[in-house]
């Protein structure tokens, strides 16, 4: 491994999830480039003296101008400065991403520790349910919803998480069905706990891990869905910006235009690679 | 005073042997027995006897499948759900492992505060005077609210899973083999402690073990059970010095002699329990018993009073040895 890790790995590497996190270089790198997109979409309007034309202003005197000392990331059709607009379209990327899972989140895990914990008919019931959910292309049904529901930021969230709940009640059911029968969670029973208290306070907690590993991986792909579906128009509306938006306006220009694809492209490829090997990592030290 | 009083409990648990056919697992087969208020009742088998099942039961862990529990005056089994669960502050249970029985991401205050934010309105420091107090009662220390159970020993641990029990002072301990899972040193330490707290609180335990030293130090009466069933029971004294079924025999002679020079116990239990899935017919020990007779195959032996409070399932209780 790098010497960087290897200095960590031996500075403070006890047997522990957060020690072994330290000792693998590919979290370093995956967690530094998902810093700098969140510094990145945080501080976008000190990082560019070009902040207006990052939310959307017009600049017709500079139209698709090739990067240059002034414009890293060249410009697009309207001549707003690709690297601002990159910048900004991390605000909503990110913004999506984590909305998409809080509200996968939070339907699914409650859900899941409800099912696995009851069991009977309420498990039998909530679990048919997922199942009629996972029956569909996810990306399919996200479009749908999104179309129904009208094209906007929180609309594509929504329409995202719609089809990702499922998958975190799975996740959860199956950990508390392994966990409800534990004798810490009898202990609490005899002592005449509620059962919501039991569940929150003795099983949930223990079921975090997964959660955390799956949240991490689903950012990325959250992005990946949400550039689809603005690529295909049903994201957020110009001339907020977007990265799917903006590699569906520049595949017009491309290849001549070759930046106008490009950047937007490689911050959609590099957040959601940065997550994904994040995710892994987090699950291996979790091991 | 009777504090409990167990009639005829059973708890069969059906097994699904493909299609539609079931078996039925009798664990506990019709026991029956009353533990005195301040008194310790010594539950004692081999593993797979019952003995936890029977406390689950007693607890309204497990639904029984028939019998009454009759605790303090009511019967438990008829209870409803609410009702049972605000008469869960006069039943508390002491596990055999405190690492598994504690749960793992809380503080030792917050396992110990658990029954009293349960059960009493304390809370704030009023709540952590209280989970002191416990804590001082159990021989820990402030300087332990908080840990996690995984960073204490064994004997600590068990010692919170002990506060934890005492916190509302319940009627009833039920200690599920509280010293097995710990190591022999800090084993006496924890009986000890257990004897003082039912000194000092008045307080009545169920106490299961399959160590019989162990139940012999602590026991005011004895429950011998076998395959679900009761085999023996009676004051402890009376049991020790004249068991009155092969049973306890062997597992009298089954226990270590410390001293070298006395010979070798000659009755020895050979083989497994059987399956409660097919226990044997008549007496359910009788394949394991030296002094089986046909009769034994063919009649279930009824608990016989022997003398006072001494009750044996034996058809040939007063042939035995000893007496």
């Amino acid at each position: 491994m790098t010497l960087l890790a290897r200095w960590f790995g031996s500075r403070f590497a006890p047997d522990t999830l957060p020690g072994r996190l330290r000792r693998d270089w590919l979290a370093w790198v995956s967690g530094v480039i998902i810093l700098l997109f969140v510094g990145g979409a945080l501080f976008a309007p000190l990082l560019t003296t070009r902040a207006g034309e990052g939310e959307g202003e017009p600049n017709p005197v500079e139209k698709l101008e090739a990067p240059s000392a002034e414009h890293p990331f060249g410009t697009d059709q309207l001549g707003r400065d690709l690297y601002a607009r990159v910048l900004f379209g991390g605000r909503t990327a990110l913004t999506l991403g984590l909305l998409v899972v809080a509200v996968a989140v939070g339907v699914g895990v409650p859900l899941g520790a409800v099912a696995g914990y009851f069991g009977g008919w309420v498990d039998e019931v909530i679990m048919r349910l997922t199942d009629v959910f996972l029956a569909f292309p996810p990306l399919l049904l996200a479009i749908f919803i999104a179309s129904a529901l009208g094209a906007s930021l929180i609309n594509a969230a929504l329409a995202i998480a719609f089809t990702w709940w499922p998958w975190y009640t799975r996740l959860v059911r199956a950990q508390v069905v392994a966990l409800r029968d534990r004798p810490f969670v009898e202990a609490a029973r005899v002592i005449g706990v509620n059962d919501l208290v039991i569940i929150g306070r003795h099983i949930l907690p223990n079921t975090l891990s997964p959660v955390v590993v799956q949240a991490t991986l689903d950012l990325g792909s959250a992005i990946l869905t949400g550039a689809a579906l603005s690529f295909l128009g049903l994201g957020v509306q110009p001339p907020t910006a977007d990265w799917g938006q903006m590699v569906s306006n520049g595949r017009l220009y491309f290849p001549d235009r070759w930046w106008y694809v490009t950047f937007p492209g490689l911050a959609i490829f590099l957040s959601t690679l940065a997550f994904n090997l994040l995710g892994d990592s987090v699950q291996d030290a979790n091991g | 005073m009777t504090l409990l009083e167990v009639r005829g409990l059973s708890k069969a648990f059906a097994i699904r042997a493909g299609g539609f056919t079931r078996h039925w697992a009798r664990v506990v087969d019709d026991v029956s027995f009353s533990l005195n208020a301040g008194e310790t009742l010594g539950l004692v088998g081999e593993s797979g006897c019952g003995k936890t099942t029977l406390a689950r039961c007693i607890l309204r862990i497990a639904e029984p499948t028939a019998g009454e529990i009759v605790f303090d005056g009511t019967d438990l089994v008829k209870l409803s759900r609410g009702a049972l669960r605000a008469r869960r502050s006069e039943l508390a249970i002491v596990y055999q492992n405190p690492y598994l029985s504690l749960s793992p991401r809380l503080s030792v205050h917050d396992l110990v505060a658990e029954p009293l934010v349960t059960h009493t309105p304390l809370r704030g420091a009023a709540l952590t005077a209280r989970v002191i107090e416990l804590l001082q009662a159990v021989g820990l220390s402030a300087d332990d609210l908080r840990k996690r159970a995984r960073q204490l020993s064994g004997g600590q641990a068990q010692r919170v899973a002990i506060a934890r029990a005492l916190a509302l002072r319940p009627k009833l301990i039920v200690l599920d083999e509280p010293t097995s899972a710990l190591d022999v040193s800090v084993q006496a330490q924890v009986l000890n402690l257990l004897v003082k707290l039912q000194r000092d609180y008045g307080l009545t335990y169920l106490f299961i073990s399959h160590n019989l030293d162990v139940v012999q130090h602590m026991a005011d009466r004895i429950l011998v059970m076998y395959l679900g069933r009761v085999a023996e029971s009676g004051p402890s004294a009376a049991v020790f010095s004249m068991p009155r079924h092969p049973y306890t025999l062997a597992l009298l002679a089954a226990t270590p002699e410390p001293d070298p020079t006395r010979p070798a116990p000659d009755i020895a239990l050979e083989g497994n329990v059987p399956s409660p899935l097919g226990p044997p017919t008549g007496c359910r020990f009788h394949p394991r018993c030296s002094w089986a007779q046909d009769r034994c195959k063919a009649e279930t032996p009824a608990l016989r009073s022997m003398r006072a409070g001494h009750l044996s399932a034996c058809h040939f209780a007063e042939a035995l040895p000893g007496g």
